[in-house]
């Protein structure tokens, strides 16, 4: 085929056509984040300008410092708080949910189905219908205002995060779990040794999702925190701005500065998102 | 090396009976390969045997112990895997000593016995390397190490060679029939294919959903099928089976002709002939008649399929190449020599007399 | 599992039942492995949602007993305007944000699924908004939105249109909700475009050869084998439409604003249980609110059967 050589110039315009579409959707796609970026560095009066500036001139930097020594918006706080939250979340996500989805990706056992349908159901539950028990056992405790309630579930694990797992969890064969069942491995010593060292790649996987969501979590830690300075992020920016809505520069760059680690951390490691992902849709 | 002893093995999936009842000897030293149909049970009365599937009635003694209950580990046997199932994240010299640390073998006897096993399959240089360097034919030989270096009583194969390209597992099976002399080991092989088993075993087991067809060495069964399931399924064309009736003259065929052997007063039979006992014959010669309905020319051989004028169909192995045109009318004659009979359950009548 | 009155086996006698030793390590490990997930969604999910059933037929202030009063909680509710309103808000949210954002994806699904240098870019493009935290996303938007200073409005403005107050005027707040939602849909559109690419190329091409027309091949090979991610989509989109809060309670507070066109049923339990603590009340809520996602669910896989093409296989 002489596709590749030479493009007529039918294809050509096809192509142009193609592209110019695509660039065109992405910078809708994009403009919200432009725009916070370039209003983070301008004034209150700049991002209000008429006409509209489409560049910080000058830039702002002491948008920055002056975002990072508020009083009223502890973001360093609040940042490792973040750091925190989704970080310990994150390797409970990969501890917990790991022994379930290889008890249900490679172990055969009588109510195996039965519990796996129950997570599914689990996963599709809407989180309020179970959440009001819940708060109002914790705060019978007396552990409202701290991050035990939103960190303690996920010991236990997390119907999302294992129906992830289970798809790669299905991936091993059998026969390699029988290889090491006749080399006399116990069943424990088979998820150890045998399983777990294949699937370092997924659990990363699952660690960044459960980044992710923690970092964005805001409905959780909106409840059950009550101080400022406990705050993650999500609620910090939220309560900031609720408080102090004219205040657009300082907000911006608190979203921007919120939303930077995410976004770093995924430019980094593209590859493992899709991967996960398309472990999700197969079902 | 040990003797298997399986005895009223049954085992069943829900209610689905799926193993109704094996009983099969395996003399210590000897190769028997389970043949069968796809889903015949063949692999999981392998896995049973392996301690990998367990049993619901009935009994396994491996050199002389009850293993019936015992775990896989401690039953001595060693399995080859249809996809090797080498631990793809250790070296090949990990992959051999893991089972004998498991076993609690000290550093050194590990090392001593993966060194020796690896020289015996000249697979040393391998040893350093992940099973993702390595190609089909070495992962496979890898694993047949892998099986070695425990010293089993008893080698379990379940299709190993049936992901490797037909050079290879021809190498591949020589190899295994040169290990079965050498370490004059007990062995087990699934397989369905059928030229592996008769090359391979001591004694054939043909098995078919859940049941022993026939046990026997390879010519016992190509030569005398015990019943018309083992004499459809071994040989390749198969057997033709046409319907028959012990006349006073002999075995007289549904459309005619008489052609000898044992009499009888009309019983009902099947007539197994193997293609190659069938020859062109000139009309008046003929036992039977039909349209040439597909040619297969493999150079020193022809496959001839008929139509016959009753409608049944017939298969001929010609020697050489043979020139029938699509559609012509071929006139075919029954060499009796080695001719099989079976009553109307299926099951061989005596055999004809030898040639 | 009992085996019924089993034959007797022809060739050997009847040997006694063994145990089922060698698959009772298998399951023990299952049932060991699978432990503390079991504990934890008894804990975390059916215990709470038991109680929560309970709770929404008592009056409970969160301190105290909660006191049995029936189905008055209900009664209460069907008397709220907010609890109509918010359920109204929340309906016409889903049920125009779910489709459009389907069929956006689907779009760019089949816009991205070709071989070109740029489409790691666009990828990623797509992908980016579901980084940002539903906080910061919804604060960018109300600034992006704004009237007279805001890009959006200035470009249609440029173009000769005459933009609404997105935020201030009740008719327009909820499509400004609408418009945030379809924004972050990189998950839906990397899900269809994994659904394409799974395609096998062999399938692709021989609808090339039944037809020439492109929309064939879409409308009679593309669709159906995709309709597995297609439903995928629309179960989890609905279920987290009716939960949406965030946005919500950024853009309207509490209260809705602008006159309650952007009050949300979530924000409305919220406020109820954790402004006003009406437990009972919330809990009421809650199950209404299970309910209705649950009948959702179940009509959506019991006609999925009609419309999802499974290819032959594992599930």
């Amino acid at each position: 085929m002489s596709k590749q050589r030479k493009a007529t110039p039918r294809a050509r315009l096809a192509m142009l056509t193609y592209h110019a579409l695509m660039l065109a959707i992405s910078a809708i796609f994009l403009l919200p984040f432009y725009w916070m970026t370039i209003s983070a560095f301008k004034t209150n009066a700049e991002i209000f300008s008429d006409p509209v500036t489409w560049l910080p001139d000058p830039i702002r930097w002491e948008n920055v410092t002056s975002l990072l020594t508020r009083d009223d918006f502890p973001f360093v706080q609040q940042f490792l708080n973040s750091v925190f939250y989704a970080g310990t979340v994150a390797l409970l996500v990969c501890l917990s949910c790991s022994l379930a989805a290889y008890s249900f990706g490679c172990l055969r056992w009588r109510g195996r189905n039965l519990v796996f349908g129950l997570t599914i159901c689990a996963l599709l539950m809407p989180t309020i219908v179970t959440f009001l028990p819940v708060y109002l056992a914790w705060s019978k405790i007396g552990l409202t205002g701290s991050y035990w309630p939103l960190i303690t579930p996920f010991l236990f694990g997390d119907a999302f995060f294992i129906f992830m797992l289970r798809q790669f969890f299905m991936g091993v064969p059998r026969e390699l779990l029988d290889a090491a069942r006749l080399d006399g491995a116990s069943e424990f010593r088979i998820w150890w040794q045998i399983v777990m060292p294949q699937l370092r790649t997924p659990l990363i996987i699952v660690g960044l999702f459960a980044t992710v969501y923690t970092w964005n979590e805001f409905f959780m830690p909106l409840i059950y925190l009550q101080d400022r300075e406990a705050f993650p992020l999500s609620v910090g920016l939220f309560t900031f701005q609720s408080q102090r809505a004219v205040e657009w520069s300082v907000s911006m760059m608190g979203a921007f500065l919120t939303a930077l680690p995410m976004i770093v951390l995924f430019l980094f490691t593209q590859r493992l998102f899709q991967r996960g992902l398309s472990s999700t849709g197969l079902k | 090396m040990g003797a298997v002893q399986l005895s009223g093995l049954r085992k069943f999936y829900g209610a689905l009976e799926v193993i109704k009842g094996v009983d099969l000897a395996v003399n210590a030293g000897e190769l028997v390969v389970f043949v069968g149909p796809s889903g015949c049970g063949k692999s999981t009365l392998l896995r049973m045997i392996a301690g990998l599937e367990d049993v619901d009635y009935g009994r396994i003694d491996i050199a002389g112990k009850d293993v019936t209950e015992a775990p896989p580990a401690q039953r001595g046997v060693a399995m080859v895997f249809q996809n090797y199932a080498l631990y793809p994240h250790m070296t090949a010299y990990d992959n051999l000593a893991y089972g004998l640390r498991r076993a609690g073998l000290a550093r050194d006897a590990v090392d001593q016995r993966v060194k020796e096993t690896a020289a015996l399959l000249q697979i040393t240089e391998l040893l350093p390397r992940k099973p993702k360097a390595m190609s089909g034919g070495q992962r496979q030989r890898v694993a047949i190490g892998r099986a070695i270096v425990r010293k089993p009583e008893v080698f379990l194969f379940d299709e190993p060679l049936s992901n490797l390209d037909a050079a290879l597992r021809v190498e591949m099976r020589s190899q295994i029939a040169r290990l079965h002399q050498e370490l004059a080991a007990t062995m087990i092989f699934v397989t369905h294919d059928q030229v592996e088993a008769m090359t391979l075993a001591d004694r054939i087991v043909v098995l078919n959903a859940g049941r022993v067809e026939q046990i026997g060495t390879p010519r016992e069964v190509y030569h005398r099928p015990a019943n018309l399931f083992v004499a459809g399924f071994i040989g390749s064309p198969a057997m033709n089976l046409l319907p028959a009736s012990l006349g006073a003259g002999g075995v007289t065929l549904a459309s005619g002709p008489v052609l000898g052997g044992p009499t009888g007063t009309g019983a009902a039979v099947t007539l197994g002939v193997r293609p190659d006992r069938l020859s062109l014959a000139p009309p008046e010669a003929a036992h039977l008649s039909g349209a040439a309905k597909l040619i297969e020319h493999l150079g020193d051989e022809t496959i001839l399929h008929l139509h016959l004028d009753d409608g049944a169909a017939l298969t001929l192995k010609l020697a050489g190449d043979v020139a029938v045109t699509l559609g012509a009318r071929v006139h075919a004659r029954i060499d009796m020599t080695g001719a099989c009979l079976f009553g109307a359950d299926g099951r061989a009548l005596r055999p004809l007399p030898a040639p | 599992m009992p085996i019924t009155a089993p034959i007797a086996p022809q060739a050997a006698p009847l040997l006694p039942r063994r145990n089922r030793k060698a698959q009772r390590a298998e399951a023990r490990a299952g049932l060991f492995f699978a432990l503390p997930w079991i504990i934890g969604m008894t804990i975390f999910v059916a215990l709470p949602l038991i109680v929560t059933f309970y709770i929404a037929q008592t009056k409970f202030q969160i301190v105290g007993a909660p006191k049995w009063v029936g189905l008055q909680n209900y009664e209460a509710l069907l008397r709220d305007p907010a609890f109509w309103k918010s359920a109204q808000n929340t309906l016409i949210f889903a049920a125009i944000s779910v489709p459009l954002k389907l069929i956006i994806a689907l779009g760019l699904a089949l816009l991205l699924n070709r071989a070109t240098a740029l489409l790691g870019f666009y990828r990623t493009v797509f992908y980016l908004p579901f980084l940002m935290p539903a906080v910061a996303g919804s604060v960018v938007f109300m600034l992006l939105l704004t009237p007279n200073a805001g890009p959006v409005n200035i470009a249609l403005e440029a173009m000769g249109l005459n933009p609404p107050d997105w935020l201030l005027d009740p008719k327009a707040a909820l499509w400004t909700l609408i418009l945030l939602s379809l924004w972050p849909l990189g998950v839906e559109t990397l899900v269809f475009l994994g659904g394409l690419q799974n395609i096998p190329k062999d399938v692709s091409e021989a609808a090339d050869l039944d037809s020439p027309k492109r929309w064939h091949k879409l409308v009679w090979i593309t669709l159906p084998l995709i309709t597995p991610m297609v439903l995928f989509n629309l179960v989890i989109g609905i279920i987290y439409s009716f939960q949406v809060f965030t946005q919500a309670i950024v853009i309207g507070g509490t209260t809705g604003t602008p006159a309650e066109s952007t009050l949300m049923y979530m924000v409305v339990l919220y406020r109820a249980a954790f402004r006003y603590f009406n437990m009972g009340l919330a809990a009421a809520m809650a199950t209404v609110l299970f309910v209705v996602v649950l009948i959702l669910t179940l009509l959506i896989f019991k006609t999925a059967r009609s419309w999802v093409h499974y290819e032959g296989g594992e599930t």
